[in-house]
């Protein structure tokens, strides 16, 4: 009888120290996990107000735009957790990077800019979003790297700072492309364009890249 | 005329009666009903920005059909799916498989159509700008227990995030009894 108790209570532990190992071995959490834990050492320097992250976030002169350090460090970084190269994930996060900067900068000179209220009602937003999100496994295990939940959306706050008007910027451009493709408003134009939005958008973005200087500071 | 001849004449008009009753009552059995099920779903996606990309989905599949004694004859089948989409440097995409017939059991596909065709649905726009459906008219005839669902599946795809493709789906059970 002692040894069945010890058996089943041997099993039980097995499953207790098995289930969560599995869960972890996971390829999509733990990957998320791994950018989670990476990205901290990131968090100090962006929510510390980082001087060049907040002249990158000033209207550029002549056409020069300043790539902060910080942020093609930490796009290296989400580039090599996804498996990339050293090399090859530096070349990526300078794009990437560049990219950001360029459509941020299109999308002030545009007037699409964002108070900081406006920011925190899309977090309130992304709050409520996140509780119903299909891949909220996925968002926690990222956000449970933070220090804390109030962490995680302090970052992100600062990551708004710039991608909220770029955002803005580019459903306004979709919209526009859209309404340009479909002039009549027929519904087999107007999924046309949707498809082909995507496409569009990249070739846009390269070429608008192109216009401007960079400095990397 | 007879008394015989005058009650003949008022239980044929009574059965008359009851006929046209019973058949008016068959044929609002006849009349088109739908089976229809929504589902709304977020999905977001890690960038190298942390998490600032998102998709909002929201997919609704009807099935018209009529239904007859034991049987219900699936006449047509909608597939609508709109979205809204939130991203900085790389716009994902969503695209839909089309509408198919499967075993609720296994998740078998049973049957397939052919011959969609592009409807017009309304939907609001200030939540969702895009999206678009079809639909196809083959008549499916199934016992009222079947045990079939009809719906689609959808994915998501943002180019360049950790996760860079999500599915979803829509079903709803054939069964109306």
């Amino acid at each position: 009888m002692k040894k069945r108790i010890i058996s089943a209570l041997c099993v039980a532990i097995a499953g207790l120290i098995v289930i969560p190992v599995a869960a972890s071995n996971d390829p999509d959490i733990s990957n998320t996990n791994e950018w989670g834990e990476t990205i901290q050492e990131y968090v100090d320097i962006v929510d510390g107000s980082d001087e060049t992250i907040e002249k990158s976030l000033v209207t550029a002169d002549n056409g020069e735009i300043i790539l902060p350090q910080t942020e093609i460090d930490m796009a290296k970084d989400f580039y090599i957790t996804s498996g990339y190269g050293e090399k090859e994930a530096e070349e990526l996060a300078v794009q990437y990077v560049k990219e950001i900067n360029v459509l941020y900068q299109e999308a002030i000179a545009n007037g699409y800019t964002v108070t900081d209220e406006e920011i925190q009602m899309h977090l309130d937003e992304l709050k409520k979003q996140y509780e119903t999100a299909e891949n909220k496994d996925e968002i926690h295990a990222f956000m449970s790297k933070f220090e804390n939940e109030q962490a995680y959306w302090d970052f992100q706050f600062e990551m708004f700072k710039k991608d909220l008007p770029i955002q803005k910027y580019n459903a306004a451009r979709e919209q526009e492309f859209i309404e340009e493709q479909a002039a009549n408003d027929n519904p087999d134009e107007i999924l046309k364009a949707q498809e082909e939005w995507a496409d569009e958008f990249e070739d846009t973005k390269e070429d608008a890249v192109e216009e401007y200087d960079f400095t990397i500071e | 005329m007879s008394a015989k001849l005058k009650t003949f004449k008022r239980i044929t008009l009574l059965l008359l009666c009851f006929s046209i009753a019973l058949g008016s009552f068959n044929s609002i059995h006849a009349e088109a009903a739908t089976k229809r099920k929504e589902v709304t779903k977020g999905f977001f996606f890690s960038t190298p920005r942390g998490q600032t990309a998102g998709v909002n989905v929201q997919a609704i599949i009807t099935e018209t059909y009529r239904a007859n004694r034991n049987n219900n004859t699936f006449t047509q089948r909608d597939c609508f799916l709109a979205y809204s989409r939130a991203y900085t440097a790389s716009a994902p995409k969503v695209t839909r498989t089309k509408g198919v017939h499967r075993d609720r059991k296994t998740g078998d596909v049973v049957k397939t159509f052919k011959s969609w065709k592009k409807g017009s649905y309304l939907w609001d726009i200030a939540v969702r700008p895009y999206g678009g459906g079809s639909y196809n008219t083959t008549h499916v005839t199934y016992k009222k227990t079947i045990n079939r669902k009809s719906g689609f599946s959808y994915t998501v795809y943002c180019s360049g995030s950790i996760v860079p493709t999500q599915t979803g789906s829509v079903y709803v059970s054939l069964k109306t009894k």
